[in-house]
């Protein structure tokens, strides 16, 4: 069911330019970081998920419309004494998924520090999208959907709600990265700011429909986007 | 007138009794055979009145009569009366109560014409007479009676029983005066000639009396004997003394010593010996008492003793009987001297009848001294032939006691040799009772022949149980022999085993790969076969690889955990590299057992044997043990060592916040705590180690102390805290030491061998890693410049120096790494950061897509199979190793990082600065 962005290489073929992309993912400790980009790259989820110690690098493909989107990803480590590392990990990065836990206020706060943060200090051009994480724990929420959303909207983000447990919108998530990022120069040269223009989201049959993940900022809550 | 003056006077005259004549004495002192035959006649006295007349037969032939009752008989007294001999024949009656001879006309004369009063007459036979052969005298007073019998044996009857009468009268008459005065009996003396012993009595009585009388003749030997008299008068003593000692024998000793002067050396020579014996024999009662009853020996100690009694009855006897001799021989001598004073006597007497009227009777005399002088040398005959009698006696005596002595001699050595057979017997007893726990009881008649027949069946037993001792050690050498070769063969069979499932596990995973493969699309469909078959069949490899569904995989990690508590989680890998890891855990399973099989690894376990026996409980630094720490500590001491090599580090420290320091720690929870910590401490606690089975979820062992120790830390060290890495650190100290062990243990390594590292700023951390950078540019070119142009090497490293390797690598090889490190400190971190690359340089160069290497890079920890070459190029390829440049490398990079540090932080001020004023503009414009 996760499997749309891993198989997308066996997806369409001469699917057109590969772009590839330098993604980086900030956010508090412990609100799953490392589980979003495992439920993405390995469609896996664990309960406890060992605490991740400066980053972790892992590599995933997404097959858009006559193009395929590759996505290098830098997992980075939550505590904040590790925050001093984190300008190594998303300078150059075209893509940044700041993610914050639904039932935490205290990582939503932290999560707006690192957009002003990327705002600040990062490429200019760096496409960021906010996901409140643990959707799953509806009962315990004390970030409010409206106020994400609306802060999202305010700063021009992308905006989700994902469960990496249930696995709710992780895929629609980065697709929603992958078709907002510009296509602008062809796939492997490696560079900053490279872009490849996506003409088509040349989506995997079974991969299942992430045409959710439109760069509107409206995309829609966890459930709905599910088609 | 000689008669009458004789009768008248024999019955008023007293009859005087001798004083030297001791009769009863006499009468004793004779044998005792003869003294009953005296005292019978005795008892058959028949009262006779005085008055009764006997009248004999008057015309009887026979000239004497010669009954028991009666001593009568023709007799014819010869006279010479005024030189003109006349001799008429006239009947002569013996009256015994009066001992007086009457004279009768005839036999049947009723009063007698005279009568001899024989009591006071001395008998005479005179050799002067010889010619008329029946002729002996009675003289009485200057008197002498001169009769002739018809024979000379008729007269020695008349003599012998005139004799014996008489002394039954003198005898009786004693006696009646010593009790009831005149009362006269007869005394019956018919058997008198018929034992010789009388007839010798008889002779020895009237010797006796005759000598004894003799003193009491006015008329005897004149005033010039006095010699004589004085010699009877020794004689009479001597027969006194020396009769008296035969009654004196050993048999009679209890009766007759009260009433005889018993002489002292008799008991002096008795009395000893009899108690001497005695005392001998109570060593011999005392054997007899401790051995029981020996009965061989008991009878030849009382045979022993009855032979030793009769030699003493008979060394008396022998004493006897020489007393005697002596005493016979001292008779012999008296009689003789007496032979010589009758003989002398004799001559006087002879010149005194030549000279004087009174020839004849003198003559008379004479003739009864030779009679007398006779009977004496008879009796010295008879006494010689008896001190002959008793030298044989003797003679055989000392014979006897020679065979005594010889047989007490044989039978003392006999006891001699049964004493030293005790002895010895004993002493063996003793040994026995001393060495042995078998006391020998119930008496010991049974004893001694037991214990031999136990000593006997105990030797046999013991043979017995030597032959099985030798038989079963055979036994246990040949079994361990095979047990060495079995376990040879199973060393061998393990080994095989193991290199078949490393090769199974190799083939599985590349099957795997090969499905993997198919499965993401590379491989199509071979052969035009159906593709929905290949699928199909391809899905039910996968199954049957994977062994079961995901479902049960967690319960399944969990029974196959190795010794540490780690297990490969299904769950946690893709499907490819789960079989890809399973594949490389069976890969390093091999190399651990050909390790095991190779000799070095048993001379490195000795080694540590006979490092750690030299060492105290806490080992010191030494380069012995740094050399043994590189290779790895046996899992068994890890937890020592370790304590051993925090102890160098902290000891300082533990010194200065003294005893129970860590438990004030935990105890303190009063102590304000940064609340971040606390947080981030239990929201990492299932976080550290979840593929091990002490640390997976909130229920294990391990968990509480993890938070114990990580929270005592952030109270000890609150400007550090609580860093993540940390609790991977305390995790694995956990394993090998207690909780407050851990927390030294994070204690050293926080603040000691990567100081800086887990600070705010990590600045110390990042400064290492460009050093590392710099250093991998040096000693590894080739492979930094291949790899840099895919992705920086230290993304990877950072974990490695934070973690100490703990972060995705198998404990296998992530543990020796921590011995290593616990001694040396950081620069191992570089040296085996650098061997990882190394390790892999080979592969990571033919890589040339970033994706494959990343993958690769990401777990290359688990990828290391051979701990020995990781080592070997850690300690010795990468030698030189310049911690001179790491020095040098660290002067450049900590300030340029400072510097970006600050920069940092000033950006994130006035990033949170100019977002609080927007926020305040905001504020305002609304």
């Amino acid at each position: 069911m996760a499997a749309v962005a891993r198989n997308t290489a066996g997806g369409p073929p001469s699917a057109g330019k590969i772009f590839q992309f330098k993604l980086v993912l900030l956010g508090e400790a412990a609100v799953g970081k490392s589980s979003l980009v495992l439920r993405f790259v390995k469609g896996h989820f664990h309960e406890y998920q060992e605490s991740t110690i400066g980053a972790a690098f892992l590599t995933q493909t997404v097959c858009l419309d006559e193009t395929t989107v590759k996505f290098e990803i830098w997992d980075t480590a939550g505590q904040e004494r590790y925050h001093s590392l984190a300008p190594m990990y998303y300078r150059g990065a075209q893509a940044a998924i700041i993610v914050y836990d639904i039932t935490n206020q205290e990582s939503f706060n932290k999560a707006k520090a690192w957009v002003r943060e990327l705002q600040r200090q990062a490429n200019p051009n760096i496409v960021i999208a906010l996901t409140g994480n643990k959707a799953d724990l509806v009962n315990k929420r004390t970030v409010e959907y409206e106020e994400a959303q609306a802060y999202a909207d305010e700063q021009g983000l992308l905006f989700l709600e994902t469960s990496a447990k249930s696995g709710v919108n992780v895929n629609e998530l980065f697709l929603a990265i992958a078709k907002k990022l510009p296509k602008t120069e062809p796939a492997g040269t490696r560079g900053q700011g490279q872009t490849v223009n996506v003409n088509a989201a040349a989506e995997e049959s079974k991969g299942g429909c992430c045409g959710g993940g439109g760069g509107s900022a409206s995309a829609a809550p966890g459930g709905a986007a599910r088609n | 007138m000689q008669s009458s003056e004789t009768s008248t006077g024999a019955p008023s005259r007293p009859v005087a009794v001798p004083t030297s004549l001791k009769i009863p004495d006499v009468i004793k002192i004779t044998d005792s055979d003869a003294a009953d035959d005296f005292v019978l006649p005795v008892a058959t006295i028949r009262p006779e009145t005085s008055t009764e007349r006997l009248i004999p037969d008057a015309g009887a032939a026979v000239p004497l009569q010669f009954t028991a009752e009666k001593l009568s008989g023709w007799l014819t007294r010869h006279k010479k009366t005024l030189g003109m001999k006349t001799s008429d024949r006239k009947w002569y009656e013996f009256v015994d109560d009066r001992c007086k001879l009457f004279v009768f006309q005839g036999p049947d004369e009723p009063v007698p014409q005279e009568s001899i009063d024989i009591g006071r007459a001395a008998i005479v036979v005179d050799p002067e007479f010889s010619e008329k052969p029946g002729v002996f005298a009675l003289s009485i007073d200057n008197q002498t009676i001169v009769l002739e019998a018809f024979s000379s044996d008729e007269m020695r009857r008349w003599i012998q029983e005139l004799q014996k009468r008489r002394e039954l009268f003198l005898k009786i008459r004693s006696v009646d005066t010593l009790t009831r005065g005149h009362t006269y009996s007869r005394v019956n003396s018919s058997n008198a000639s018929s034992s010789p012993a009388a007839v010798e009595e008889n002779r020895s009585t009237s010797a006796e009396y005759d000598f004894c009388a003799q003193p009491d003749e006015p008329t005897g030997l004149g005033s010039g004997d006095t010699s004589a008299s004085g010699v009877l008068v020794s004689f009479d003593d001597i027969l006194y003394r020396t009769t008296k000692a035969p009654l004196y024998r050993p048999d009679q000793d209890g009766e007759n010593s009260a009433g005889l002067d018993i002489p002292s050396q008799h008991h002096g020579r008795n009395q000893p010996s009899p108690t001497a014996k005695r005392s001998e024999n109570k060593p011999m009662q005392a054997f007899r008492q401790m051995f029981g009853p020996n009965k061989v020996e008991k009878v030849d100690v009382k045979h022993e003793k009855a032979l030793e009694d009769r030699l003493i009855v008979l060394q008396d006897e022998l004493l006897l009987a020489r007393d005697e001799l002596t005493a016979q021989k001292e008779i012999v001598t008296v009689l003789r001297r007496q032979l010589d004073f009758t003989t002398k006597e004799k001559e006087a007497l002879r010149t005194l009848v030549g000279s004087t009227d009174k020839e004849a009777a003198q003559m008379q005399i004479l003739r009864d001294r030779c009679r007398l002088i006779l009977e004496l040398e008879e009796a010295l005959q008879n006494s010689r032939s008896e001190k002959d009698t008793l030298v044989q006696r003797s003679e055989i005596l000392k014979n006897e006691l020679l065979e005594m002595a010889r047989q007490s001699a044989k039978l003392r050595e006999n006891l001699r040799n049964k004493e030293n057979a005790i002895v010895l017997l004993t002493e063996q007893v003793t040994k026995q009772e001393l060495s042995g726990p078998r006391p020998v009881r119930n008496g010991s008649q049974r004893s001694l022949p037991d214990t031999e027949d136990q000593v006997q069946k105990m030797r046999d037993i013991l043979e017995a149980y030597k032959e099985k001792l030798a038989f079963l050690n055979e036994e246990i050498v040949s079994q361990n022999n095979l047990r060495t070769e079995m376990a040879g063969r199973e060393e061998v069979l393990l080994g095989m085993i193991t290199d078949w499932e490393a090769k199974h596990a190799r083939l599985e995973s590349r099957l795997l790969y090969s499905l993997k493969d198919m499965a993401s699309g590379k491989v199509k469909s071979i052969l035009g076969s159906p593709e929905d078959e290949v699928s199909r069949i391809r899905q039910r490899i996968l199954d049957e690889a994977l062994g079961g569904s995901e479902a049960d995989a967690h319960v399944k990690a969990v029974t196959e955990c190795d010794r540490y508590g780690f297990f490969v989680s299904r769950l946690h890998y893709t499907n490819e590299e789960y079989l890809e890891r399973k594949a490389l855990e069976a890969e390093r399973r091999q190399r651990l057992v050909n390790l095991r099989k190779d000799p070095s690894s048993a001379d490195l376990s000795a080694k540590w044997d006979s490092f750690l026996t030299k060492q105290t409980r806490l080992l010191q630094k030494s380069e012995e043990l740094k050399n043994l720490m590189r290779i790895g500590c046996p899992d068994g001491h890890r937890g020592r060592v370790w304590k051993s090599c925090v102890e160098w580090r902290v000891s300082a420290i533990k010194t200065v916040k003294g005893v129970g320091y860590y438990q004030s720690l935990v105890k303190d929870t009063a102590k304000p705590l940064a609340s971040s910590a606390a947080k981030q401490i239990k929201i990492d606690l299932c976080r550290t180690l979840p593929n091990n089975v002490h640390f997976m979820n909130m229920e294990s062992d391990m968990i509480p102390r993890l938070e114990e120790v990580l929270l005592a830390f952030s109270r000890h060290n609150p400007a550090v805290a609580y860093c993540q890495g940390m609790n991977r650190l305390v995790a694995v100290a956990l394993l090998f030491l207690n909780e407050e062990d851990a927390f030294w243990c994070l204690v050293a390594i926080v603040e000691y061998l990567l100081p800086g590292y887990f600070t705010i700023n990590m600045i110390e951390a990042q400064t290492d890693q460009r050093i590392f950078r710099d250093l991998f540019a040096t000693k590894l070119p080739e492979l930094f410049s291949h790899l840099s142009q895919q992705l920086d090497p230290t993304l990877y490293s950072f974990n490695w120096f934070l973690t100490v390797f703990v972060d995705n690598m198998h404990p296998d090889i992530f543990l020796p790494i921590w011995d290593a490190f616990l001694v040396e400190g950081k620069k191992v971190l570089f040296r085996f950061s650098l061997a990882m690359f190394k390790y892999f340089e080979d592969v990571l160069m033919e890589i040339t897509d970033q994706n494959l290497a990343n993958k690769l890079l990401r777990n290359l920890g688990d990828r290391v199979t051979d701990l020995r070459k990781l080592q070997a190029i850690a300690f010795e390829t990468l030698n030189p190793f310049p911690m001179k440049l790491v020095k040098a490398r660290r002067a450049v990079h900590l300030p340029e990082i400072m510097a970006e540090m600050q920069q940092l932080e000033k950006l994130r001020a006035s990033v949170s600065q100019s977002h609080s004023n927007s926020n305040n503009q905001e504020e305002d414009d609304l």
